[in-house]
């Protein structure tokens, strides 16, 4: 034995040494630029708008929103047309300050509002409230990566064929987990794709579950989705499959498939059908499905909770009305907004709007109505005026979007993360 | 049961090390993690450790590497080769561009190479801390004797970036475009200057004209950008200096050292 372990030491040390690059030469290739701070103008930005992003750093620091303003004035003129696009454009200007953007949910990335001329778009807001599927394309809060489940991509490994040195992945069963729970993934992704296993079912649980774990959800759902119901890993599979999906913004495949289900997981059957009924925006289904809530297996009750608390905030409460919230900014500018729910923003455009009115009023009072000196801030200020009542009556809708997508934040987690219990 | 445990780990190893896959860096380091798992002895966890280690460098996965060296039972090894795989995981640390990682491993390393007097030389110097960097660059050229390219280097350390004080800058962006000045942006600085002097000349001539209303407001939200602007945009550049300045001059050194 010590023999064995000794050539096996040697083989190690030869191996190494002969892999060994010179660490002057791994000096010398290094590179280390992507780590300097470079500050270049937005992809895109004409003469004017590079101009506008050079004054703008010496004018405020940095840029609360993007696109910054000065872009999107022309993406706003190309999406949503030229007047909507001034009067959006404003009540941006208004909103642009610390104080304006004292609440806003900044994308931890860059720290920026990442919001484009979309959130002003009527149609957007239409559909935003009629929609059976959530908007996954939209500004506010969506999530990367989504896209549809399932695709034509074959299943590498899935059919893989066997060969005479093929092994059977469940003698490696307690070494995937351990490479899992030491937090060495790409080991266990290595080992399950790259080794020489037997088809099996335990082998696409496990590949499905290793890619779950590393976040590649639209590989790993079709893994687990393949996962046979014969097999021991088939309950595990499917649940996490339907929140995988459900995390990729298919709710109707799994609905239909938890509908089919009818193994011992009931009320776990039900927490996940009526939070799919929630991101469906289908409150009859919802109430179907929390029939099954039981809110006595702690591993579930806070789930059933939480989302009984959504579906009686979007459904039981009354919502607030963009028209109301523009008759208020007309009455008092940012009125609206604060309304909406938007304090910041509403205070920023009370006083950015109020300081530009009495400007005006002086000029008025001292150099009368046909003066320049009046009529330029006169224009501004309505201008300003109108942005403000434009800016209130979308805000509801982009309140409504913002809450929208918090909500579907929180289902999407309370379908999925109780799983973690439940499977343990 | 343990002598058949671990025939089966080298057997595994053995096998995975002589079959096609195994030239795959990445199976190489599945193979290695699998004696350890198997819970061989301290040697023979601590070789297959480092040989893990070494597949990632080859791969490009430095910081992965530095993770598996940091599972190095040191302990277990003779002085010399503790620190040979201190300088390993200094190394990795260095290249996976976590400088401060590596720069607190110089004095665990030690001095005793020329190779490790390059390393730290360089990790000190991309961290910022330019005279330790000085001393160690100084014994990495005169290893082999005297060096004629001594007084070249010396004089690259004294042209070594400052680095900006935080306060001092803010202080300074108090009186604009002075914190732009310090930081080294005499264009940016003008402009700032430029700007506030606009607005500032803004609210005095409204004044001057009887219109308080438009300088006591308009001015006020107009020195507010720039004013406020200009400190927000000073500080933004300390930031960039304090991160840029040490990678551009660790370059240069880098490729003063390696001629």
């Amino acid at each position: 034995m010590k023999k064995l372990a000794i050539v096996a030491t040697v083989l190690l040390a030869c191996t190494s040494a002969f892999a060994q690059k010179g660490g002057r030469e791994l000096l010398r290739n290094a590179d280390f630029s992507g780590q300097l701070i470079k500050e270049t103008p937005p992809a895109g930005a004409n003469c004017a708008e590079t101009a506008m992003w050079s004054l703008r750093r010496q004018l405020t620091g940095r840029d609360h929103y993007e696109p910054a303003n000065y872009m999107f004035v022309r993406q706003a003129i190309h999406e949503i047309g030229f007047i909507p696009a001034v009067f959006a454009t404003s009540d941006r200007i208004l909103r642009d300050t610390k104080i304006g953007t004292v609440r806003a949910i900044v994308d931890p990335e860059d720290g920026r509002i990442h919001e484009g001329p979309e959130a002003y778009s009527l149609k957007r807001a239409a559909a935003r409230s009629s929609a059976a599927d959530p908007d996954p394309s939209g500004a506010f809060g969506s999530r990367k990566g989504r896209g549809p489940a399932g695709g034509e991509a074959p299943l590498r490994g899935l059919v893989q064929g066997s060969s005479a040195a093929a092994r059977w992945v469940s003698q490696d069963y307690d070494f995937v987990q351990y490479l899992i729970d030491n937090d060495l993934k790409q080991d266990a992704r290595q080992l399950l794709f790259g080794g020489d296993f037997q088809p099996s079912d335990t082998l696409t649980f496990l590949r499905g579950w290793t890619l779950y774990q590393l976040k590649e959800l639209e590989q790993a759902n079709r893994y687990l989705g393949a996962v046979p119901s014969a097999s021991a890993f088939y309950d595990q599979a499917f649940f996490y499959s339907n929140a995988v999906s459900a995390h990729l913004g298919d709710y109707v495949s799994p609905t239909a498939r938890l509908e089919a289900y009818s193994g011992p997981y009931a009320e776990l059957k039900g927490v996940q059908l009526a939070g799919l009924a929630l991101l469906r925006d289908d409150p009859e289904a919802f109430k179907s499905a929390a029939g099954a809530f039981r809110y006595n297996d702690f591993k579930l009750e806070a789930a059933e909770h939480e989302l009984d608390d959504i579906f009686e905030l979007r459904y039981d409460k009354p919502q607030k009305s963009p028209l109301l919230a523009a008759a208020a900014s007309a009455l008092v500018p940012g009125l609206g907004k604060i309304y909406a729910g938007q304090l910041g923003e509403g205070v920023s455009t009370f006083l950015i709007t109020g300081a530009m009115g009495a400007i005006t009023a002086e000029h008025w009072i001292k150099d009368g109505p046909k003066d320049w000196k009046t009529i330029v801030p006169a224009v501004l200020t309505g201008i300003l005026y109108i942005g403000n009542i434009y800016g209130s009556y979308m805000s509801v809708s982009i309140y409504n979007s913002h809450l929208y997508d918090a909500q579907e934040t929180a289902v999407l987690y309370n379908i999925h993360i109780p799983l973690r219990s439940v499977f343990k | 049961m343990l002598r058949k445990r671990l025939f089966c780990t080298i057997s595994i190893f053995l096998c995975a090390l002589f079959s096609s896959k195994a030239q795959n860096p990445d199976s190489l380091a599945v193979g290695y993690e699998r004696i350890v798992f198997e819970g061989a002895g301290l040697a023979e966890t601590n070789d297959a450790l480092l040989a893990k280690a070494d597949c990632y460098k080859q791969l490009g996965r430095y910081r992965d590497a530095s993770a598996t060296l940091a599972r190095v039972r040191l302990f277990a090894l003779s002085p010399e080769e503790r620190t040979a795989v201190q300088y390993q995981q200094e190394l990795c640390w260095f290249l996976a561009g976590d400088f401060k990682q590596a720069a607190s491993l110089v004095e665990e390393v030690g001095d005793g190479s020329s190779d490790a007097l390059l390393l730290h030389a360089l990790a000190l110097a991309y961290n910022g801390q330019y005279d330790e960097s000085e001393i160690y660059a100084a014994r990495f050229i005169s290893w082999d004797g005297p060096s004629e390219r001594l007084p070249e280097l010396l004089a690259l350390y004294a042209a070594h970036p400052r680095v900006p004080n935080a306060s001092t800058s803010m202080v300074l962006s108090f009186f604009p475009p002075l914190g732009h000045f310090y930081n080294g942006e005499i264009g940016e600085g003008l402009l700032s200057g430029g700007l506030n002097l606009a607005a500032l000349a803004f609210t005095v001539a409204n004044f001057v004209s009887g219109y308080w209303v438009t300088g006591l407001i308009g001015g006020g939200i107009a020195l507010n950008y720039t004013f406020m602007g200009n400190q927000q945009r000073t500080s933004t550049l300390v930031e960039k200096h304090r991160i840029n300045d040490p990678i551009i001059f660790g370059d240069k050194l880098r490729a003063f050292l390696l001629q």
